[in-house]
């Protein structure tokens, strides 16, 4: 019943925001701490259970099924504290209904994360969309943004549904996620994965289906996009992992050369965007697009060190994503800008800004001692080790360019001469400090002790 | 089935219910009158009824006969409703067209 | 051979239809009585308790087998379920007389919708020829005169157009049904199913004109171009009732004529067409949906492809298939009532509330209005948490399961089209206002805001509890 709790306060408390009047800002924003704090504890106290009602008998099994145990447990404990930072970074201008649509995103995402049933993945899957998509659409300028997000979302989530449906009547039952010896094997086997696969690669996203993401990173409001990018994003690897992987080995392996070539192709075309942009949030997503890439291919190197290692940097990519576009958001709020043409010169009056971005910054190229370095280092050791050779040399290209692309972010928001142009803020408050805190403990944390999370993210 | 009890063959009745049933559809499809239009549903309608009796005859089951008379029934009301409703459509107009039946867009 | 009709006579069987009749004519008179005033609650209320009653009547023979009247009326779970589905429709239909319709016209309006759901009624339970014809005659008969109950032209244009097309649909229905009465020599459904007659060209005339005649009542794409026009210029509750009931009914007869009146031996190649249409719908319905301006013809539009939906279900004429198409109706039953109730909580006798143009920014006028009609919008694009959704996956999976995977992949596709659509809307309603006087919203009285809540709920919890009859047996041998 805890796992039912934790999926339904977020969704609850969210409706009943709305509830409130929409001048009651402050009151909304104490509400949805103290709900996503609830989650946390939950999540922290649930682990390892397990839930499950049925749901249909006929014309496959399926049940509402929770569980939190493994690489969900992780990802989940990484939704509600991103969720939770978020909350507490929206400034008091943040309006209620954005409250109310990052818990509706928290509730969906711990209710995909949890399922361990098919039809439940996919009902979660399609409903984790709309938060994002009303946010984005009730803003009159960003309305092509949220079209583009919701119909190449959409679409994959079509084909997830169709995936699931065909996996249902051929196996009987959706009630698979987490049990071992399920493989579907067949003439429509492949198909089916298609499907799946088509879905989990919009959302990663994976190039050529990226092109939703740098609008919707550079226009969603930096709590939000902070949660879609540190958690949302890795619903496509999650998916591989528990779904592809789980039951569809072989077919995995067979078309592994696809996945692999689309992987590297992300992970270098994504460094190179990045380098090239201007725009802050737009950096981080190209970086996102790269490091993601890597993910994948870690996974289709189908070797348990670079797998470990993929659980490993999943969550390590969620935390220093959320933690930079927190950063931007802040950065982005005293100088209502993001381009790195007009932005510079900040660190000196705010040095607190700075240091906080810089820890983000350096956890994301991979520095020892972050997060991200213990991660990258495992899967590029996997590679190596599964024999694809090219692919790991591949993977060293992009460790130059992050260091390249997230030092000249740095170096262009926080260094160089102050600009007269530039209004002076005040640095970094208290709230926002709280706000970064469990990310930036985190990153040190799983820089240093990366073996706590190994152990149990992926057996 | 049995064709003995036909004074004429089968496939006459047929042919002639089926030249009856496409003047009506003919009717509909060429006629701008709409009482002619009117006319022309009942003949299709007729035409089904050709061929009931018909086939009650073959059969010798009086089913056929009983639905002719259900048809013709329900097409009086019909014909009562449809006359209704041209009235009040052309109730202020100068001629009577269909083609001037056109604010909904199709 | 017709036995004797005295010796089968069972009023019981009919309770319902006879509830519903006898209302119908009770309304007319209670109207004449009431006060000036009172004449609308006084026919809504009338009505609904016969509709209650009828609803009562009617679920008491869910258990009950064997037909009625000579064969004429089959009983049974499959029967009830259809009914009980237009005895919603028509409920449903009844609580949006409160706000839409000119007073003095609500008593008369109110009778024939009652006499039009006798008529779907009777569809509901038919089973030889004759009770199919008299069912879609009474049912379309009352409907024509409600479709010109308003004063406006665009009303009486829609009632003469529905009433040409239809009845020239209904000439090709009947000649079908001369075609199938010579296949067999009786005029009983499962006369059809005897041997010999897999390849009996009369059969398949006759089916063939037979399912034009109920793909038009059904809206099916190529014979859909009714639709759009008769929903727009009918009163907001006809247009409730017609796409909720009508689909109902004939859905009721094509499944009971796929299922139980088609000979064993009958080649699938025989009911291709069928689901080409399905497939065609589908694309055409959703299509059509995106330019449109006006509720009604969008939600006719939507009815098109849900038509098709629906058939994905038959395909494969799989007894579960029969169970989940049932399953969606009901779900596409509430939802479409939904989304009429918020149109008529927005409208006077006016009808405001069917131009999209008045739900520009309504979420900041009427929010639990807004949130409603996006709910019902969602389930209609078959999003979660909503019974669409659910509905969507059982079709699909009937789909692949019986080998009709192509119904499937167009219903995805026809899913994604429609998005754009309905989502459209969600969008205005939750648009800034932009500053431009608005007309005044009038307020709807609290049955029609219950109603809508309810119909919201029954969508979710539809879902995650989703009841198929069990007992729907269609066969009437």
């Amino acid at each position: 019943m805890m796992l039912l709790a934790l999926v339904l306060v977020p969704l609850i408390v969210g409706t009943l925001l709305f509830a409130l009047p929409a001048a009651a800002q402050t009151l909304s924003r104490v509400i949805g701490v103290v709900a996503s704090l609830a989650t946390v504890v939950l999540v922290l106290a649930a682990r390892g259970d397990d839930w499950s009602v049925r749901w249909l008998s006929r014309p496959f099994t399926a049940a509402f099924h929770l569980g939190l145990s493994g690489l969900s447990f992780w990802l989940a404990l990484l939704l509600t504290v991103v969720t939770l930072s978020a909350i507490v970074a929206c400034n008091a201008s943040a309006r209620r209904d954005l409250i109310a649509q990052l818990l509706f995103l928290e509730g969906t995402m711990l209710g995909l994360f949890l399922a361990r049933d098919l039809l439940l993945f996919a009902l979660f899957w399609d409903a984790m969309l709309l938060p994002v998509f009303f946010t984005l659409l009730a803003r009159a300028s960003h309305v092509t943004t949220a079209w583009r997000y919701f119909l190449y979302n959409f679409a994959g989530g079509l084909a997830l549904l169709l995936a699931t449906a065909a996996f249902g009547v051929l196996f009987g039952s959706t009630d698979v996620i987490g049990q071992a010896g399920v493989h579907v094997i067949g003439a429509w086997a492949p198909w089916i994965l298609g499907g799946f696969a088509l879905a989990f690669l919009v959302k990663t996203p994976v190039f050529p289906l990226h092109t939703w993401m740098p609008l919707t990173y550079a226009d969603t409001p930096p709590a939000m996009v902070a949660v879609v990018s540190a958690v949302q994003s890795k619903a496509g690897l999650y998916g591989f992992i528990v779904i592809g992987l789980a039951f569809f080995p072989d077919y995995m392996k067979a078309y592994a050369g696809i996945f692999l070539v689309l992987g590297a192709i992300s992970l270098i075309y994504g460094a190179l965007a990045a380098l090239a942009q201007s725009d802050t949030k737009r950096i981080v997503a190209y970086s996102s697009l790269s490091h993601l890439g890597l993910i994948l291919i870690a996974i289709f190197s189908f070797n348990t060190i670079a797998l470990q290692g993929a659980g490993l940097y999943l969550i390590a990519h969620g935390i220093f994503s959320a933690a930079l576009f927190l950063v931007l958001g802040f950065v982005e709020e005293r100088e209502e800008t993001r381009s790195l043409t007009h932005l510079g010169g900040l660190g000196a009056l705010n040095p607190r800004l700075a240091g906080a971005l810089c820890i983000a910054a350096l956890a994301a190229l991979g520095l020892p001692g972050l997060a991200g370095f213990a991660g990258e280092l495992l899967i590029i050791t996997g590679i190596f080790q599964s024999g694809l050779l090219w692919a790991a040399l591949l993977a060293l290209i992009p460790i130059v360019l992050a260091a390249a692309y997230m030092l000249r972010l740095f170096q262009g928001v926080m260094n160089g001469p102050q600009r007269s142009d530039l209004p002076i803020r005040a640095d970094l408050s208290w709230r926002e400090g709280i706000a970064l805190a469990p990310l930036v403990l985190a990153l040190l944390a799983l820089g240093t002790i990366p073996g706590a999370l190994l152990q149990t993210v992926i057996k | 089935m049995d064709l003995t009890v036909l004074p004429v063959a089968l496939g006459d009745y047929i042919g002639l219910s089926l030249v009856i049933f496409f003047i009506g559809v003919a009717g509909i499809a060429l006629r701008r009158n709409p009482l002619i239009v009117l006319m022309s549903i009942e003949l299709m309608w007729n035409a089904a009824n050709l061929l009931f009796i018909t086939f009650a005859r073959v059969y010798m089951n009086n089913a056929g006969h009983i639905f002719a008379f259900l048809v013709i029934t329900v097409a009086a009301a019909e014909a009562a409703i449809g006359l209704a409703i041209v009235v009040v459509v052309f109730r202020n107009a100068k001629n009577v067209d269909v083609d001037d039946v056109r604010i909904l867009r199709g | 051979m017709i036995a004797n009709p005295t010796t089968q006579v069972d009023w019981n069987g009919i309770a319902p239809i006879i509830t519903i009749a006898v209302t119908a004519l009770v309304v007319p008179f209670a109207d004449l009585f009431a006060r000036t005033h009172a004449k609308r609650w006084v026919a809504i209320l009338i009505g609904g308790l016969g509709t209650l009653l009828a609803a009562g009547l009617c679920a008491q023979q869910y258990g009950s087998t064997g037909t009625v009247f000579g064969g004429a009326f089959a009983l049974g779970g499959f029967t009830v379920v259809f009914e009980e589905i237009v005895l919603l429709a028509l409920f449903g239909s009844l609580l949006l007389f409160a706000t839409t319709m000119q007073e003095r016209r609500v008593g008369g309006s109110v009778a024939l919708m009652l006499w039009s759901a006798c008529g779907a009624l009777l569809m509901a339970g038919a089973s030889n020829l004759m009770t199919v014809f008299l069912g879609i005659e009474l049912l379309s008969l009352a409907l024509y005169c409600l479709c010109g109950m308003n004063d406006r032209p665009a009303s009486r244009e829609s009632a003469l157009k529905y009433l040409v097309l239809s009845s020239t649909a209904s000439g090709f229905m009947l000649l079908g049904m001369a075609l199938l009465f010579g296949a067999s020599g009786s005029v009983a459904l499962s006369s059809l199913t005897l041997g010999g007659l897999a390849t009996s060209s009369f059969l398949w005339s006759g089916s063939a004109l037979f399912f034009v005649g109920l793909a038009f009542k059904m809206s099916l794409a190529p014979f859909h171009a009714w639709s759009p026009d008769v929903y727009e210029g009918a009163p907001m509750p006809v247009t409730a009732f017609m796409s909720v009931a009508t689909k109902a009914a004939t859905l009721a007869v094509l499944a009971r004529f796929l299922y139980a009146a088609l000979p064993t031996g009958m080649s699938s190649a025989f009911l291709l067409p069928i689901w080409i249409l399905a497939g065609l719908s589908m694309l055409v319905g959703n299509l059509g949906m995106l330019a449109q301006t006006d509720l009604k013809r969008l939600l006719a539009y939507s009815g098109v492809a849900q038509a098709g939906y629906l058939l994905v279900a038959l395909a494969g004429t799989t007894a579960l298939g029969l169970r989940y198409a049932i399953y969606y109706l009901v779900a596409y039953a509430i939802m479409n009532l939904g989304a009429f109730s918020v149109a008529a909580a927005l409208s006077d006798e006016k009808e405001a509330g069917s131009a999209l143009s008045a739900y520009h920014a309504l979420a900041s006028r009427r929010p639990y209005l807004a949130a409603m009609m996006s709910l019902f919008l969602l389930a209609l694009a078959g999003l979660p948490p909503t019974a669409g959704f659910l509905g969507k996956i059982l079709l699909l999976s009937t789909g692949v399961a019986t080998g009709y995977w192509w119904l499937a992949v167009l219903l995805i596709l026809g899913t994604a089209i429609s998005l754009f659509a309905y989502a459209k809307i969600i969008r205005a309603m939750y648009a800034r206002p932009d500053g431009k006087a608005q007309p005044e919203l009038p307020v709807a009285p609290w049955p029609a805001m219950i109603s809508i809540a309810l119909y919201g709920i029954a969508l979710v919890v539809m879902t995650f509890y989703p009841l198929t009859p069990s007992n729907i047996v269609p066969f009437v041998r």
